[in-house]
């Protein structure tokens, strides 16, 4: 869900200007991609099943150092948690709540999420077992819809605007399954420890798939132009299948679900920001960090201040967070390789998992 | 009593305590969320929202825009006889969102245009440019891109307010031809997001329905389908033929058996009913529903080439089919391979006709690309070759290349009877 929750709501108007009809394979390769990020970040909680981010990089660069890349952590957490925030809210206030103030669905949803932060990444994972079942469901029931409605010839010419736009569309969606490496902060409460790399290549593959298909089904319905010019491809491509005549305007029980996936994908950045802030300051308990860290992501969700500046953001992000996410774990595993670190020491979420 | 027993007394009922206050602040959330969220503070009861079921939208003599909607009236007493279904409303403004806010003066009830059924307009407009309508309807959350889109020659006003017999008012009406009698339908199935997709695309033009005013037929001649159910003595609804556009702005109507040689020709034609003269000497007619067809358009070699923006000249649109015989009368009973033989290229050219005299309403008299060669054309180019080299001259090339039907039909079922019942001599 961290894959794909809040960024597939608008991944097609980013993709498909980069890759043209070619963008669902874009959305494939960027999972890809995803799948060595994913391997990396496996292969980094195999050598440090114990430790958090913050952990693993004072391991193997010393507590200063460390602590600095425990910061930078914080930092893509937060873009990441402020942008997709923005993203939730915005979708729910233009299509469906205009006369509703932004700020206030905003602080509702960072109350749910302040929530399930207290209440730990055990709750987040449980709820998410639920709510993921859901959410695929809906999204499968949802393309079946759309089949009647979907034009596959929209979808060639095949390569689009060619190789090149496509490998950079590949990058571009990269960067949504590059957001996997927010898992490296709690992967050490995974009961088998081994199986890490698997469940994060299996999260990725599986949520590149939905972004891939939610792409493709997008440019099949509103066509390159049309998925270029409306503000949320997936939302538009709910608002017109049905079934029949007895099923119809039902975009709000698939958005019901979305929001709620992209509550927990958000509340799992929270816990991990608020953990990794916690390790980096060296506190026994990461509660206290709860209300400030809410408040920061409040005010950072509400930078962009209006749904071109959120876009154009999220366009920055996504062009550059890829490399961020890539470099991440390989410096950490040849630090690691170098200096032969492995295991050890105890980080505050641990303290608090016990 | 031990204060030992004291002691395990006081820690539950704090715990206790502890959780019906934390329950408490749960409850009182969610009563906050609800209570703002919601938008409860500003509900409306349904008897006081306006349900637009049609928008029509046409230009006045002097250029402004005029814009009516068909508003269902909610009852608690649907079925009372004397009780009105649906109201009509008009305003005029200087752009579309002028005259539809206007609307909003006019009306008792808060219009909602979630449930726009059909969205009628009329041939000025059409001919100075939908997009004018285009934008403030894409924008507009409520509006819904599946709505049908119709252009007509009479009154806008009119159309949405003829009575219906079938249907409570003329948009469900349309709604209800658009949605039930697609197989028997000549005329395009086009919805707002077709338009809206096709009109950006030199290579794929768009066709909208035609709806027309024309005299009720008496009461048991009612016609069944698009045509029928209306009051005898008035002017009843009927769905034929298309308007054609070029970009936004419509450049001429297609008849309905040209519409269904477009819709052939772009695969897009669901079924297809037709009489023609029985082929060879022995007179008389034959009926035919066309139960299938596959249209392929043919380019030179050397297309999927980046340099292909000289070589799209000649094109052969090969359509294949198979009909199934309904009517037979004439005395050739087709009983005979040769017969069916020559029934099947008699169709085949019956058809070829057809498709050639909309090849020469497109590039003559329209002008521009309803066939759908420019979209596969596109399909086999890059992207940027299409959108850079071929698409800002699409039209002038598409006048003037040479298009080939090649039309091969067989023929099908015959029915549960193999020769017509004949009466003693």
């Amino acid at each position: 869900m961290i894959v794909f929750a809040t960024g597939f709501l608008a991944a097609a108007r980013i993709l498909v200007p980069a890759a043209g009809t070619a963008a669902w394979i874009s959305a494939l390769i960027g999972g890809a991609i995803g799948l060595g990020i994913a391997g990396l970040a496996g292969m980094l909680a195999a050598r440090f099943p114990d430790q958090g981010l913050v952990g693993m990089a004072e391991r193997v660069f010393g507590a200063p150092l460390g602590k600095l890349i425990g910061l930078t952590f914080v930092a893509y957490c937060s873009v990441v948690l402020g942008l997709g925030s923005r993203e939730s809210v915005l979708a729910i206030w233009i299509a469906f709540l205009q006369t509703t103030p932004p700020v206030l669905i905003s602080s509702v949803f960072y109350l749910l999420i302040i929530y399930a932060a207290y209440l730990g990444i055990e709750a987040i994972a449980r709820v998410s077992l639920i709510f993921f079942s859901l959410v695929v469901i809906s999204l499968v029931l949802l393309t079946a819809l759309a089949i009647p409605v979907a034009a596959p010839t929209r979808l060639l010419p095949i390569v689009g605007n060619g190789l090149r736009p496509l490998i950079h569309g590949g990058l571009l969606a990269a960067s949504y399954a590059a957001e996997s490496v927010v898992v490296l902060a709690f992967i050490r409460h995974l009961k088998d420890k081994r199986g890490a790399s698997r469940a994060m290549a299996t999260g990725v593959a599986v949520g590149m798939v939905i972004m891939s298909t939610a792409t493709g089904f997008g440019v099949m319905m509103l066509g390159v132009r049309g998925i270029s010019r409306v503000t949320f491809p997936v939302l538009e491509t709910a608002r017109m299948v049905g079934f029949g005549q007895f099923l119809e305007r039902a975009e709000i029980l698939f958005l019901a679900l979305w929001f709620s996936a992209a509550l927990l994908k958000l509340a799992a950045v929270f816990y991990a920001s608020i953990t990794s802030v916690a390790d980096v300051l060296g506190l026994r308990d990461y509660r206290p960090l709860i209300i400030p860290y809410a408040l920061l992501g409040t005010a950072l969700s509400l930078i962009p201040k209006t749904v071109l500046e959120t876009f154009d953001y999220l366009g920055m992000f996504v062009k550059y967070s890829v490399w961020y996410a890539i470099a991440l774990p390989v410096a950490l595993l040849i630090g690691a390789l170098v200096r032969g670190s492995r295991r050890g020491g105890e980080s505050v979420s641990d303290r608090d998992a016990r | 009593m031990s204060v030992t027993g004291m002691h395990a007394r006081t820690q539950p009922s704090a715990a206790w305590a502890g959780q019906r206050q934390r329950r408490t602040v749960v409850v009182l959330v969610c009563l906050l969320a609800a209570a703002s969220i919601t938008g409860c503070r500003d509900a409306r009861e349904i008897e006081s929202v306006g349900f637009v079921l049609g928008l029509g939208i046409d230009e006045t003599a002097d250029g402004r825009i005029e814009v009516w909607a068909q508003v269902a009236l909610p009852s608690a007493k649907p079925t009372e006889g004397e009780k009105q279904e649906s109201w009509r409303v008009r305003s005029v403004g200087d752009t579309v969102w002028d005259a539809i806010r206007q609307l909003n003066g006019k009306s008792t009830k808060v219009l909602f245009r979630a449930h726009v059924r059909a969205l009628v307009f009329g041939e000025r407009f059409a001919r100075g440019g939908v997009a004018r309508a285009l934008d403030a309807l894409a924008r507009d959350n409520q509006f819904r891109y599946k709505s049908w889109v119709f252009v007509t020659s009479d009154p806008v006003g009119d159309v949405l307010g003829t009575q219906t017999k079938q249907s409570s008012s003329a948009a469900l009406f349309l709604d209800d031809v658009m949605r039930n009698t697609a197989r028997s339908l000549t005329a395009p199935r086009s919805r707002f997001l077709d338009l809206l997709t096709s009109i950006e695309q030199p290579g794929d033009q768009p066709l909208l329905a035609r709806v027309r005013l024309v005299e009720a037929e008496d009461g048991g001649g009612q016609p069944e389908g698009a045509g029928g159910g209306q009051e005898a003595g008035s002017k009843e609804l009927r769905v034929e033929g298309s308007a054609a556009l070029c970009g936004d702005k419509m450049v001429g109507w297609l008849d309905a058996e040209d519409t269904a040689m477009a819709l052939m020709v772009c695969n897009r034609l669901e079924a297809y009913s037709f009489i023609m003269p029985m082929p060879g000497d022995e007179g008389g007619s034959i009926g035919f529903d066309m139960i299938r067809s596959h249209a392929d358009t043919l380019f030179p070699e050397g297309i999927h080439t980046p340099r292909a923006a000289g070589q799209v000249t000649d094109v052969v649109i090969r359509v294949t089919g198979t009909v199934d015989i309904r009517e037979v009368l004439s005395s050739e009973q087709l009983m005979s391979v040769r017969s069916l033989e020559r029934l099947e290229a008699g169709i085949s050219r019956h058809l070829e006709a057809g498709v050639r005299r909309l090849i020469d309403a497109a590039q003559n008299r329209l002008g521009c690309d309803v066939l759908g060669i420019g979209e596969c054309v596109r399909r086999r180019l890059p992207a940027k070759v299409w959108e850079e080299d071929m698409a800002p001259t699409w039209h002038e090339q598409f006048t003037t290349m040479r298009i080939v039907p090649d039309i091969r039909f067989e023929v099908g079922k015959r029915g549960m009877t193999m020769q017509s019942p004949k009466p003693i001599d």
